[in-house]
């Protein structure tokens, strides 16, 4: 059974695509051009969007670093490595912004001809809801990277599928307690919560770097985590999902398949598994080479600590 | 070569490039998670144009096989002579 705001969804994407056609059509016949206007907007949007990537990982890297007061007692490696999580997220973001414009200029015919009615549909939804958190949240980068403007790094609230009030209240583990552990049985919370929120003390990823687990434990964990990241990157015994996607995927799921969401798994790696297990990585290290296990130790710590300002 | 389908061939290409990256990260010292972050935007932008070109060379010759991409006068020869390829890259894949 289909949650029914899909079915709703999908008729709206329908009439709005056969009224976007419609338009089209009328305006070929007027102008006898191919929807030249059309394609002019989507280039400035494109552009547009880049600019906001960028302008968000250059703040983000500003107050990365003007806090250099508390990065003044650690290491060369603290800032090595944190400077590497940044790069990373800013390398995403750089393939989000650089292959979206290319992958839809590349497939826009057969976006024509297939399925029109969903850019129109996202289009519409990014005009009436508010355009900085709306686009924030449709770009999941973003939404790693704002983790302070946006508190929940699990975005399974916002989807759609299932409201809190009809999971009986129950909380995601990994998810904050507190005030909004109290309220989640509240059907309000679940109304409310595309609005934007109060800022929030401290974000949820602070709360999970503070977790401290025995040894014994963030090996287990960090063996379930690594098998989770290497089926997302897809590491070789996993990775027989990832031909068969792409023979599926058109053009311009292709791309961004291979160019943004593949380095979400090691992206996860970097930002999840090393640093939440600082204890049990080093023994899952690829080369035993001149540097001692107790500084590899050192190094997944001092990502904890980057990932933590 | 053993892999005939273009699409199958680099998506595999892709598994062993972050193979390589994550081989960098799990070395956990600067330099293997610096080349692991370059290696994975030398992979965003490498294999995003070359799975771009695949989409192009399908569009224009309705399959992915490799052995379907032959010059333009053998490949007419082999359909038995349909469409031009000229007209048929007026819609393909192609940016620009």
């Amino acid at each position: 059974m289909t949650f029914p705001i899909l079915t709703l969804a999908g008729r709206a994407c329908r009439f709005v695509g056969a009224h976007r056609a419609a338009l089209r059509e009328r305006r070929r016949a007027a102008t006898g051009r191919c929807c030249g206007t059309s394609r002019w907007w989507c280039r400035c949007w494109c552009f547009a969007e880049t600019l906001l990537l960028w302008s968000a990982v250059q703040r983000r890297r500003r107050r990365t670093f003007s806090s250099s007061s508390a990065t003044r007692g650690f290491r060369r490696s603290a800032s090595a490595t944190s400077s590497a999580l940044t790069a990373s997220a800013c390398c995403c973001s750089c393939c989000t912004g650089f292959l979206t414009p290319l992958a839809l200029l590349g497939s826009w015919e057969s976006v024509h001809k297939q399925d029109e009615g969903v850019l129109h549909l996202r289009a519409a939804a990014r005009e009436r809801d508010d355009g900085r958190v709306r686009l924030a949240r449709s770009v999941p980068v973003l939404r790693l990277l704002g983790r302070d403007a946006h508190p929940d790094v699990f975005p399974h609230r916002d989807l759609g599928l299932r409201p809190p009030h009809l999971r009986g209240g129950q909380v995601h583990p990994l998810h904050d307690g507190g005030q909004r552990a109290d309220a989640a049985g509240d059907p309000r919370v679940w109304r409310t919560c595309t609005a934007p929120r109060p800022a929030a003390t401290a974000s949820t990823c602070c709360k999970l770097y503070s977790c401290r687990f025995r040894r014994s434990l963030q090996f287990w964990f960090f063996l379930a985590f690594a098998l989770a990241f290497a089926i997302k990157v897809p590491l070789f015994p996993f990775h027989t999902w990832l031909p068969d996607a792409h023979v599926e995927a058109p053009t311009a799921g292709s791309v961004i398949l291979a160019g943004v969401l593949l380095k979400m798994g090691t992206y996860g790696l970097v930002r999840f598994a090393f640093p939440l297990f600082p204890l049990a990585a080093p023994r899952f290290r690829a080369v035993s080479g001149a540097r001692s296990p107790s500084s590899a130790s050192s190094t997944a710590r001092s990502w904890r600590w980057c990932s933590r300002t | 070569m053993v892999q005939p389908d273009m699409k199958k061939l680099v998506a595999y290409s892709s598994v062993s490039h972050l193979g390589f990256v994550v081989l960098g990260i799990a070395a956990m010292n600067t330099q293997g998670v610096q080349g692991a972050v370059y290696q994975m935007l030398n992979h965003g932008v490498s294999t995003g144009g070359l799975f771009l070109i695949v989409g192009m060379l399908s569009d224009r010759r309705h399959t992915r096989l490799i052995s379907g991409v032959r010059r333009p006068e053998e490949g007419r020869a082999a359909s038995g002579g349909g469409v031009p390829a000229s007209s048929r890259c007026r819609r393909s894949a192609c940016p620009g």
